[in-house]
């Protein structure tokens, strides 16, 4: 599903963010991507985003090599993945139900069945009663669901969360982690959760990939518990 | 369908939740439309009078007595191979009287007595020239020729006039253009500002997956809806205000010499024009700022 080989991300400030990195996640994983600030998670968000392109070394997403997408390409294999982001980024003059509408309209959907998709997904992330209510009259945790709902209203084949409970409190972000196992087993979805939240990370059990420097310091199958200093590469 | 009517949905939409900025835009367009409007009713009006002075300018030359038929046909080809004149016609010395006594209506009867051998007046040409600013050197040329007794032309105050009504209309372009490029400066930053304040808002569309055309598209039709809403004032004003002086002068200028463009169909033009210039520069300007924003993003 997420392919990534030999890797390297050198900004044009001449920032190195990645370095050589190899990785595999398969098709319905809950993976979560932990590091220190400056480790190059964002970049490796960035890079599956394509919002840049690789360096060095092919970023393979669904089949796409995702480094080579041209400009004009890049919203139709947006269309793919869903990104939920810790400043949730939904906008602010349209209603909840407009926000996770948007993201069906761009695709060109019908209108009805749009209108069926979004009132689903709002129910799957319990938010059906606030549906009408703008962004700024909700919750951070209530906003974080609407995110939710409206990166996964498409079908993505792909979730990806950065720090989706950066901004909320133990409780709420419980419940986030908990949406979101929900949807990797109902719609089969593949999520990579980036995290600096440690606690999160050893009481939900997931696969783990640990970035430090720009290199994968750490990827452990679930059941295992983080070792903050292990430097083994990854496989 | 759904394709056509959201754009537009949602161009009125933001039209409306940016009500300031849109009144501001709508009120930039409203005035440069305006001025636009003025200065085009100047120029159709002062190139109407002109026209109508210059229909009216004519040169009389007078010929003399002694020169017979045949030498009358050789000046009238010559004077008609001169650059810059339209129409030659000869009138004899009958016709001058006819026209003389016309001219004085009922008193002219009076002169009637001078018909035939005891005609004073003399033969002549009638000049029509291209134009009024070369009356004067085509007069002195003619009056030069053998043959020739004298040579009048009136309306020499309103050839200055004319003079006088093109540098207005020339000034009054240099005006107009300073202004409109203020009005058009003023536009586009109105827009891009309108646009940057969207720039998050353009960003995430962006990350959802939205194509630029799809970003796009509100924000032309709200630049479009702009650029016609900022027409409607200065429509109304060319329309009714155009009407109002024109009736309230009678349809001239001071005199009857001045003849002004009839209201209709000048004034439905006019309109057309105006729309059309709204909604060029609300497409445009959207267009081009909304562009430019979008080239940001990958």
């Amino acid at each position: 599903m997420i392919k990534l080989s030999n890797v390297s991300k050198t900004y044009k400030n001449g920032v190195n963010a990645l370095y050589n990195i190899n990785l595999f996640i398969d098709q319905s994983e809950f993976v979560y991507i932990i590091g220190p600030t400056g480790s190059g998670k964002s970049t490796l968000i960035r890079l599956l985003d394509a919002e840049e392109k690789p360096t060095k070394g092919n970023v393979e997403v669904a089949g796409i090599n995702v480094g080579l997408l041209r400009h004009g390409k890049v919203p139709y294999y947006r269309r793919h993945i869903g990104v939920v982001f810790q400043d949730f980024k939904l906008l602010e003059r349209k209603t909840v139900f407009e926000n996770v509408l948007y993201a069906l309209e761009i695709t060109h959907m019908k209108p009805l069945d749009a209108r069926q998709r979004v009132r689903e997904v709002l129910q799957l992330v319990d938010l059906s009663e606030k549906s009408s209510h703008y962004p700024d009259q909700l919750s951070g945790g209530q906003q974080q669901r609407a995110v939710i709902a409206r990166a996964i209203a498409n079908k993505p084949q792909i979730l990806i969360a950065d720090e989706p409970t950066g901004n909320l409190d133990p409780k709420k972000s419980g419940e986030i982690i908990k949406l979101l196992e929900k949807i990797n087993q109902e719609e089969k979805t593949t999520i990579l959760m980036v995290t600096h939240d440690i606690g999160i990370v050893n009481q939900f059990k997931k696969r783990t990939i640990a970035l430090e420097a720009g290199h994968i310091v750490a990827d452990m199958a679930e059941g295992g518990y983080i070792q903050h200093e292990s430097h083994h590469s990854a496989v | 369908m759904n394709r056509i009517i959201r754009p537009f949905k949602e161009g009125f939409v933001g039209l409306i939740r940016h009500l300031a900025m849109s009144f501001s835009s709508i009120m930039a367009v409203m005035i440069t439309l305006t001025i636009v409007s003025l200065f085009v009713m100047l120029t159709v009006n002062i190139q109407e009078i002109t026209q109508s002075i210059e229909a009216k300018v004519q040169i009389h030359v007078q010929i003399k007595n002694e020169v017979g038929l045949p030498d009358i046909g050789e000046l009238e080809r010559s004077i008609r191979a001169m650059e810059g004149v339209v129409e030659v016609v000869y009138s004899d010395k009958d016709k001058e009287l006819n026209q003389f006594i016309e001219a004085y209506g009922e008193e002219g009867k009076i002169f009637e007595m001078y018909r035939g051998e005891k005609n004073p007046l003399r033969n002549a040409f009638i000049i029509e020239v291209q134009d009024a600013k070369n009356i004067d050197a085509i007069s002195k040329r003619v009056e030069g020729m053998d043959g020739i007794e004298s040579v009048n032309y009136g309306g020499v105050n309103a050839i200055k006039l004319v003079d006088i009504l093109n540098s207005i209309r020339d000034s009054g372009f240099i005006l107009v253009g300073f202004l409109g490029f203020l009005a058009l400066f003023l536009i586009a930053n109105t827009i891009k500002m309108s646009i940057h304040s969207r720039m998050h808002e353009i960003s995430i569309m962006r990350t959802i997956g939205a194509t630029n055309g799809f970003i796009r598209a509100p924000f032309v039709i709200e630049g479009i809806l702009i650029g016609f809403f900022g027409a409607i004032v200065p429509v109304l004003i060319s329309i009714f205000g155009y009407r109002y002086l024109y009736d309230a002068m009678g349809g001239i200028l001071l005199s009857n010499l001045f003849i002004l463009r009839p209201v209709f169909p000048f004034v439905y033009y006019l309109s057309y024009l105006l729309v059309l210039l709204g909604i060029s520069v609300g497409l445009f300007g959207s267009y081009l700022s909304v562009t430019r924003y979008l080239r940001v993003y990958r």
